[in-house]
């Protein structure tokens, strides 16, 4: 039995958080995603037939369909999570004087980093650090109140003289903010990069769902990569397996208080359904008229141009693909801190798995 | 190979972004008695093919430069441009150009725009009444120069085109070795994908500038200083390199790490083709990127023995 | 000490609610004191004879609180409005995991895909912050905390390189300070005083130095170091590494520059590297102390805490023992002050 599901009575049961903790452990900051491929090709095997990773990193699962010449069908969600790289050393006096400068490799948001707690992924091993920042009592009274502190001004701080950062951690380390998943409240998991290896448990929940039934079509689950900076993973890993259909499953902001309603999906509303110019008419319409049918939780999320998730990308590739795209809402995106309910993820997961075995009355449509 | 004779002979070829025949021409010439085949690609992009049987593998170095094209020519005969290549406009007033028919000109301003509103439709090029047709393009007209170890240069580009040209003219194993001299360099890159679909190989190596860090109040993270032979960026521009492929060529030479913030790369378009290549870049220390640059031919030199090493 | 330190960093006691860090303190010093006092702020006062008298009453005080939040109010959809105990800084609270008691959350932040650029540059205010808990609505918040709970950080202390990290150093390493000598004895007769609220403004102190009257003070405390980069000169304050600290003047208190030369001069014949802060920031009980009643002549005694008052306050770990050492020393050379 997979090491990260137990079965209940009623039928498979993903533990999301365990999951999402064992692709948050080794790093996968955006271009520099070996490591964390590997946790996802251990947790795709027992679920396909066979497994591959591309050039770029993307893990590439394949499970056979049981009638020759199906109709290949591709889910994707990236792995990647956003980060950053050393890109000097910065030394200050005294007998703990190293520190590194950090760019980004990815979207973070640079005001959530003050005092964070990151790891330095160095060759040696993992290296914890503390995002350096200057206390209350020594801020310029000048400057303006609450001014957020751009990145190039960050630097992290080793706890190490100054000499043995430089012969520990070189140029172009990849640098991850510490945050293992955690519970709080009812179902609800926080964590760092829960965007969007959340979605990629979803897909594996499917896979779990669709276990023991032979398949309508040949499915792909990929775990792609470099989502955060130029989408290439996914670019790549549907060049090679000529998918007709690709439904993407990322997350998409869930309200808060200080985020306007109309551009926000209620947490707790289940898997977000995606349609605009950049998503097939008919898979969309599919989706849709399956979570209707099944009663899974779902909303509708319009997307009037680009999706911001690796749909827009599949869609162009080779002579194009019929993109979907399910979305998990997420709160506090790209923030040290993201928040998501297990209730939109398994609500995800069971959308995925319907949309395949609706293959057996027929391809989407209208 | 005498690197600074070959750069200044290839500097001094006018061949901007989009107008590089000038210059693949010359490089299709010097390649020939090494080479198994040679193409010109849609874009422009000298295809130099050593058949092996060994490893398949891209080297890449852009050949073009960035300049300018004649847009609009007014009833006074100044000419009006648009950037091949972005260029600091301040920068460019007053810069010496020449054609690739060989008219020579001057750059000036429109009169009474601030220095830091200045963009490229403010320029124009004063030919002194000689003939230019809308279309034609323009480089820098300055001369190519060495100083002790070091080259400078208006077209440093071509520096990397030399590396490639050594590495060419002194390997005889039996990988297999595709030489791109990339067309649109200065636009981004954009020769780079084209040339590695063509060329499908295992891994691709392009051999660029990478920006130097040793000037007064440098934003430099990294520090780069010339003089320190091969530099590997882990990441130019945002995009990441292949880390097992700069193991790989650790493994064959000294080399030191960098992260290139600003730098505008081949990269992205190489390791996106097909199913994804495993790419990398080889820098080359330089200093300024606006109108002269400076390097060392002993970085150059170390880099091509780096690459021969490798290969 | 060290294991200690971790112990006491593990206890929340925010600003106004420090009962907790009191309960441990006080079971842990009980077999040592010869009394323990708690007095109605909440200010543990521990008198235990030393080795002889030193003919003056003398003092060292720590402070058992920390900064924190407090819950003011709870939305409608279930999140937690909050106030700050203590000087925290608006950008260390973005994403920041919190705990009341054993209700976690973090604080929250939209998204920066949904701001324009303008609002990209400057941190929300404190009050249009929030908690999140979890909670499916106001009334499932309501039966899990109420208005007026305190948060703490919610973190474990942590090595990283030399140095630890943990929430609360300022000022539970003046704590394990205290509560160290006090179990292996006092040189002269000596009065322990745990603290209140010093971060709301010395309160604690004021009301226990008033009951006390000491002729001499010494107040251990953590102080702010800004040794990180971009920061110049003499803007660090002090140096992690460096040893103990003993200021000059900070914002609340102008030391005895008498008594400050005979400190350094002590502990420079003990062979105790130590350093002075070169910026004046920050204040301690030391402020309320030494103009309560008649006064009180003081002096203070640090630990260089480099991001103090977030949740990752760090010390250098080679800096802890010289601190004990140099706390020890100047107690056993008491007369000479």
């Amino acid at each position: 039995m997979h090491a990260y599901q137990y079965h209940t009575k009623g039928g498979v049961v993903l533990n999301f958080r365990k999951t999402i903790g064992a692709l948050s452990q080794p790093p996968g900051v955006s271009g520099y995603e070996n490591d964390v491929a590997e946790s996802a090709r251990v947790l795709l095997e027992p679920l396909c037939n066979r497994v591959e990773t591309l050039p770029l990193y993307p893990v590439v699962g394949v499970r056979d369909s049981a009638k020759p010449g199906a109709p290949r069908v591709l889910l994707d969600a990236h792995i990647d999570q956003i980060g950053f790289i050393v890109t000097g050393y910065e030394d200050t006096e005294g007998p703990v004087g190293g520190f590194v400068r950090i760019a980004a490799c990815g979207g973070f948001d640079p005001r959530t980093l003050p005092a964070k707690e990151v790891i330095v992924h160095a060759p040696c091993g993992r290296l914890h650090g503390i995002v350096a920042c200057l206390p209350p009592h020594l801020k310029n009274p000048d400057a303006p109140p609450r001014a957020a502190i751009p990145l190039k001004d960050l630097s992290v701080d080793l706890g190490m003289p100054a000499a043995r950062v430089r012969e520990l951690v070189p140029l172009g380390t990849p640098v991850t903010v510490k945050a293992e998943p955690f519970g709080i409240g009812g179902d609800f998991i926080g964590g760092a990069a829960l965007d969007d290896r959340a979605c990629f448990a979803a897909i594996l929940y499917a896979l779990e769902l669709l276990k023991d039934e032979p398949l309508p079509v040949e499915l792909i689950a990929v775990g792609s990569t470099r989502e955060e900076v130029d989408g290439r993973g996914a670019a790549t890993a549907a060049h090679h397996t000529r998918p007709d259909y690709a439904v993407a499953v990322d997350v998409t902001h869930a309200g808060t208080p200080d985020a306007p309603k109309e551009r926000t999906v209620p947490i707790g509303s289940g898997a977000a359904i995606g349609i605009g110019p950049h998503l097939n008419r008919r898979v969309s319409s599919t989706l849709v008229r399956i979570a209707q049918a099944q009663n899974i939780p779902h909303t509708r999320e319009i997307l009037p141009s680009f999706t911001g998730t690796n749909a827009s990308v599949m869609q162009t590739v080779r002579a194009g693909i019929a993109t979907g795209l399910v979305s998990l809402p997420l709160r506090y995106m790209h923030t040290g801190c993201e928040v998501i309910r297990e209730h939109d993820a398994k609500a995800c997961g069971e959308l995925l798995a319907a949309f395949v075995r609706s293959f057996n009355e027929g391809v989407p449509r209208c | 190979m005498n690197y600074i004779e070959t750069i200044r002979e290839l500097a001094e070829i006018t061949a901007p972004s989009g107008f590089e025949k000038a210059v693949t021409d010359r490089l299709a010439e010097l390649c020939k008695p090494y080479a198994s085949e040679i193409t010109l690609d849609p874009l422009g992009t000298l295809l130099v093919h050593k058949k092996g049987s060994g490893k398949k593998t891209l080297l890449t170095a852009a050949c073009d430069t960035s300049g300018f094209i004649a847009t609009y020519i007014d009833d006074d005969g100044f000419v009006r441009v648009g950037e091949l290549g972005k260029c600091i406009p301040s920068a460019c007033v007053g810069l010496p150009i020449r054609f690739q028919n060989g008219t020579r000109g001057v750059i000036g301003c429109d009169g009474g725009v601030e220095v830091k509103d200045l963009r490229a439709r403010h320029l124009y090029i004063d030919t002194m009444g000689e003939t230019v047709r809308v279309g034609d393009a323009c480089a820098a007209d300055l001369p190519t120069y060495a100083s002790g170890d070091s080259i400078v240069s208006p077209a440093m580009n071509r520096a990397c085109c030399a590396v490639l040209l050594d590495v060419l003219q002194r390997y005889t194993g039996d990988g297999d070795v595709t030489f791109a001299f990339t067309a649109q360099g200065m636009l981004g890159g954009r020769g780079a994908s084209p040339a590695a679909y063509a060329a499908d190989a295992e891994r691709a190596i392009a051999v660029e500038l990478t920006t130097a860090g040793d000037t007064p109040e440098s934003e430099s993270r990294s520090k780069v200083k010339l003089g320190e032979g091969a530099v590997l960026p882990v990441s130019v521009g945002g995009t990441a390199a292949n880390l097992g492929l700069i193991a790989e060529l650790e493994a064959c030479g000294v080399t030191r790490r960098a992260v290139d913030e600003r730098g505008q790369s081949a990269l992205l378009g190489l390791q996106g083709v097909r199913a994804g290549v495993r790419a990398c870049v080889a820098g080359i220390a330089a200093r300024y990127s606006g109108v002269m640059t400076i390097a060392r031919v002993s970085d150059m030199q170390q880099t091509a023995e780096l690459l021969l090493a490798a290969l | 000490m060290l294991e200690l330190l971790q112990t006491l960093c593990r206890i929340d006691g925010v600003s106004g609610c420090e009962d907790a860090v009191g309960d441990y303190i006080r079971a842990w010093v009980t077999p040592y004191a010869d009394s323990v006092t708690e007095d109605v702020m909440g200010n543990l006062l521990c008198y235990k004879k030393g080795v002889r008298h030193s003919g003056r009453t003398l003092m060292l005080a720590a402070h058992m609180d920390e900064v924190g939040l407090i819950v003011t109010s709870i939305t409608d959809d279930g999140f937690l409005r909050f106030g700050t105990s203590g000087g925290i800084d608006e950008k260390v609270l973005l994403g920041t995991r919190v705990r009341i008691g054993d209700v976690r959350g973090v604080v929250g932040v939209r998204a920066t895909h949904l701001n324009t650029p303008e609002e990209e540059k400057t941190l929300p205010e404190v009050r249009a912050m929030y908690i999140d808990i979890g909670a499916a609505s106001k009334e499932d918040a309501e039966k899990r905390v109420q208005p007026g709970d305190f948060a703490a950080f919610d973190n474990e202390p942590m090595f990283y390189g030399d140095m630890l990290k943990a929430k609360a150093i300022d000022d539970r390493v003046g704590c394990a300070v205290l509560m160290k000598l006090l179990r292996e004895g006092p040189p002269v007769d000596m009065w322990f005083v745990f603290t209140v609220q010093e971060e709301q403004g010395l309160r604690g102190a004021r009301p226990a130095a008033y009951r006390i009257r000491p002729d001499l003070a010494i107040v251990v405390e953590g102080t702010t170091a800004g040794d990180i980069p971009d920061v110049k000169g003499a803007m660090k304050a002090c140096v992690a590494g460096r040893g103990p600290v003993i200021p000059m003047m900070d914002s609340a208190t102008l030391y005895d520059p008498v008594l400050v030369q005979r400190a350094l001069e002590i502990a420079e014949r003990a062979g105790i590297p130590c350093q002075t802060k070169t910026y004046i920031a920050g204040g301690t009980d030391a402020g309320a102390i030494s103009r309560t009643a008649g006064g009180a002549k003081t002096l203070g005694v640090a630990a260089a805490v480099r991001y103090i008052h977030t949740p990752a306050s760090s010390v250098a770990v080679a800096d802890l023992e010289p601190m004990y050492r140099l706390v020890r020393t100047l107690c056993e050379n008491a007369e000479r002050l």
